[in-house]
């Protein structure tokens, strides 16, 4: 998917840095919905060169026109508009303005036209009808940030610029308020978006921030899983935000995709930068990750038993072991891993989204670590070395809980399907064996992903 | 530049929640009543009309030569198109003088169907230079209801090369800092899709910004009475008190104070402006 960046505020030394956030972003977008003198340090007298210099780096330009296209700016944005097409440095123009529109359509139809955010009514509902009028009149993509709407756009023949992250705006004023206070015109721009408003509304009691001409509420919005678009466009106040925005978000947006079915159990902003955190580091570090269908089950069955005390035999970078400890906030989780460079990944995160303290790390051969363990398990998740699983399974079952449940993943793995592990396939049939001759415990095997066995120790059988 | 003085005999149009607020128009002087269709306008069904409704207010205000013009400025969803195609010849039948028209798509949607009643659009549209409104005129729109937050440079820019339509402009009532287009404020207000009337306006008070304190806001209402005679002279032809959802008294009394200010304007002229524009 392809990224295209806007700035609230551009400097020249963020066209040559910007690249380097995601080889997936495509270009930038120049211009402000609003005044294009605040965007830049010499108001819109630096957007051609900026447009230039991000051509010289490869970056593609979209050039993002005002909401009020009144006489006061029309010729000036026509007149941009004209300069970055004859220097070729024009490649998408973001139009919110019918007539604007309809003179671009006239005098440059070469020119690819997306229909910008705010262009349409306030619920961001692009309805049938103002489709069938504005596909006339020579627009090709549509910018939206309704998820729900996509399909619908694209099958009346659109393209899709899906906006991923945008100020969530409340309202904006026609007026900038800092010029209209100081009755003058605002050329001087230390005064504009320096000192934001305090806005209060005694009626719905809400309180909101006037930067230059938005009024936005605190949050933004984020939907990050994308798919059938063409592109996204993605705002950011300046290079500093963006990179943390990148950090949170980028992988979930763009890398994730396989594992979209977890979406709907992570609606929390935080739980989806977890898990899409661990995924990077598993990337990063080259170490397999269950499987999504196999993510999913793990998911829904700790929500549901909500056990106490987990122990998790093969954590790596903790994508299931964070999976486990957001499906129940109440668990606590022992996870084994003889990897420390991985444990180290999963201490980060856990960290930083105060996960700390409910999972305790043991970074040690797992046959050692278990028999190092105390008991009052209900809930095992096995997932390490193939050959292992049956050793694993002898010393666990000293310190179940009654009623715990054992779950080990590649189960239904066969000979020959890791080469790297020529033993695996057989170690599995072994493992099966095992668990349906075990008279304490009851076994199902449910062909998800590579192969789960489920099983739950029977009545009368805990020790803790 | 049409420099020759226009002599288009003003409107003052009022606004109407009820039959009693079109009792108080008429009373008070309004030459034109607007109000809206129930569903499909931007207010609460409280302050709106149902096509009963709407035939009584027409003939009350018929009778009294004034004309009615039908707000169906809700936002579009377009799911609605039998009720609306149905409804807008009902109105059609009804005699109602015109539709206010909110949405493009709508206003498109008119035009491709046998409806043939004139059509004034909305603030709502988001007008602001001629090209916009070159495209409305080709698409038989009577009337342009201006934004009030334009600057008047801005709004003749417009009229001052489309000078062969009907401009309407709110003359007193609530004006806000905030696009009334895309405010949320209203939905937050009042918890309804199609309610998008605000009883809140934004304004700023006190010093200048650049020292950053929090302000506070408070309703107030604009007055464009001192003004009416440039306006006049910008090529604005209706005056339009905002409030469909105040009260009647409120209707009554801005209506009388209008119609004195309408009835005593001075005459200034396109040149006037010119010239004034060139010392500005």
């Amino acid at each position: 998917v392809n990224i295209w960046i806007g700035l609230s505020e551009w400097h020249a030394k963020d066209i040559a840095q910007i690249k380097a956030f995601s080889p997936n972003i495509k270009g930038i977008i120049i211009g402000d919905p609003f005044c294009q003198r605040r965007m830049f340090t010499n108001g819109q007298f630096d957007l051609p060169s900026f447009a230039i210099q991000a051509k010289w780096n490869q970056l593609s330009v979209a050039l993002q026109t005002p909401v009020y296209m009144t006489s006061r700016v029309f010729d000036e944005i026509l007149q941009l508009v004209n300069y970055l097409h004859s220097h070729e440095a024009l490649d998408l123009l973001m139009v919110q303005d019918i007539g604007l529109l309809k003179t671009i359509k006239n005098q440059y139809p070469d020119i690819a036209i997306c229909w910008s955010l705010w262009g349409d009514s306030r619920s961001h509902i692009i309805t049938s009808e103002f489709l069938d009028f504005i596909i006339p009149l020579g627009v090709k993509y549509i910018e939206t940030d309704r998820a729900s709407r996509i399909e619908f756009i694209r099958n009346q023949g659109l393209g899709i610029g899906y906006c991923v992250n945008s100020p969530k705006v409340a309202t904006f004023g026609r007026v900038c308020y800092t010029e209209h206070l100081l009755e003058q015109d605002c050329h001087n721009k230390a005064l504009c978006r320096q000192q934001p408003l305090e806005l209060f509304s005694e009626l719905n009691n809400i309180s909101y921030k006037v930067s230059g001409h938005y009024l936005e509420s605190p949050t933004r919005a984020r939907k990050p899983f994308v798919e059938n678009v063409d592109f996204l466009t993605w705002y950011a106040e300046n290079l500093k935000d963006l990179s943390s925005e990148m950090e949170s978000m980028f992988i979930s947006a763009v890398d994730l995709e396989e594992y979209r079915i977890l979406m709907p159990l992570l609606s929390d902003e935080d739980d989806l930068a977890i898990i899409h955190l661990a995924l990077q580091a598993s990337r990063r570090l080259e170490v397999p990750l269950i499987s999504p269908e196999v993510s999913y089950f793990l998911y829904n069955l700790v929500k549901q038993n909500a056990p106490r005390k987990i122990v998790e035999i093969g954590s790596a970078v903790g994508f299931s072991t964070f999976l486990m400890a957001l499906a129940c906030p109440e668990t606590k989780i022992t996870a084994i891993d003889i990897n420390p460079t991985c444990l180290e990944e999963l201490i980060n995160v856990a960290e930083r989204f105060n996960l700390a303290s409910r999972i305790s790390i043991v970074c040690k051969d797992a046959c050692t670590a278990l028999n190092e363990l105390d008991g009052g398990f209900d809930f095992v998740f096995i997932d390490a070395d193939k050959e292992q699983y049956c050793d694993y399974i002898d010393l666990i079952k000293s310190r179940l809980a009654p009623a715990a449940i054992v779950i080990a993943d590649d189960v239904l793995l066969q000979p020959g399907d890791l080469p790297m592990f020529p033993g695996a396939g057989a170690a599995m049939e072994r493992f099966r064996a095992k668990l349906i001759e075990d008279q304490s415990l009851a076994t199902s095997i449910l062909p998800l992903g590579p192969g789960v066995s489920l099983s739950i120790l029977k009545p009368g059988c805990g020790n803790a | 530049v049409n420099s020759t003085p226009q002599e288009n005999k003003l409107e003052l149009l009022a606004p109407a929640g009820s039959i009693a607020h079109i009792e108080q128009a008429i009373l008070g002087g309004a030459d034109a009543v607007y109000i809206g269709l129930q569903g499909l306008s931007a207010r609460p069904d409280q302050w709106c009309f149902d096509l009963p409704k709407v035939t009584k207010a027409t003939e009350l205000l018929h009778s009294n030569g004034k004309k009615v013009y039908i707000a169906v400025n809700a936002e579009f969803n377009g799911k609605r198109e039998k009720i609306l195609e149905n409804q807008f010849q009902e109105l059609e039948g009804i005699g109602c003088d015109a539709l206010i028209v909110g949405d493009w798509g709508l206003l498109n949607w008119i035009r491709h169907r046998n409806i043939n009643m004139p059509i004034h659009v909305s603030t709502l549209l988001g007008v602001y230079n001629p090209d916009t409104v070159a495209i409305l005129k080709e698409m038989g729109t009577k009337r342009v209801v201006m934004n009030t937050n334009l600057f008047w440079d801005e709004i003749f820019a417009i009229t001052s090369v489309h000078s062969d339509i009907e401009y309407e402009i709110i003359a007193m009532g609530g004006i806000c800092f905030n696009d009334n287009r895309r405010c949320h404020l209203p939905h937050r207000q009042q918890g309804d899709t199609y309610s998008v009337g605000c009883s809140e306006i934004f304004r700023l008070q006190g010093d200048t910004p650049a020292c950053g304190q929090a302000r506070s806001i408070h309703a107030g209402d604009i007055d464009l009475i001192p003004m009416l005679a440039f306006y006049q002279a910008i090529g604005i032809t209706s005056f339009k008190i905002e409030g469909r959802t105040r009260s009647a008294e409120y209707v009554y009394n801005q209506t009388c104070k209008l119609r004195k200010a309408i009835d005593s304007l001075p005459t200034y002229t396109q040149q006037h402006i010119l010239q004034y524009s060139s010392f500005r």
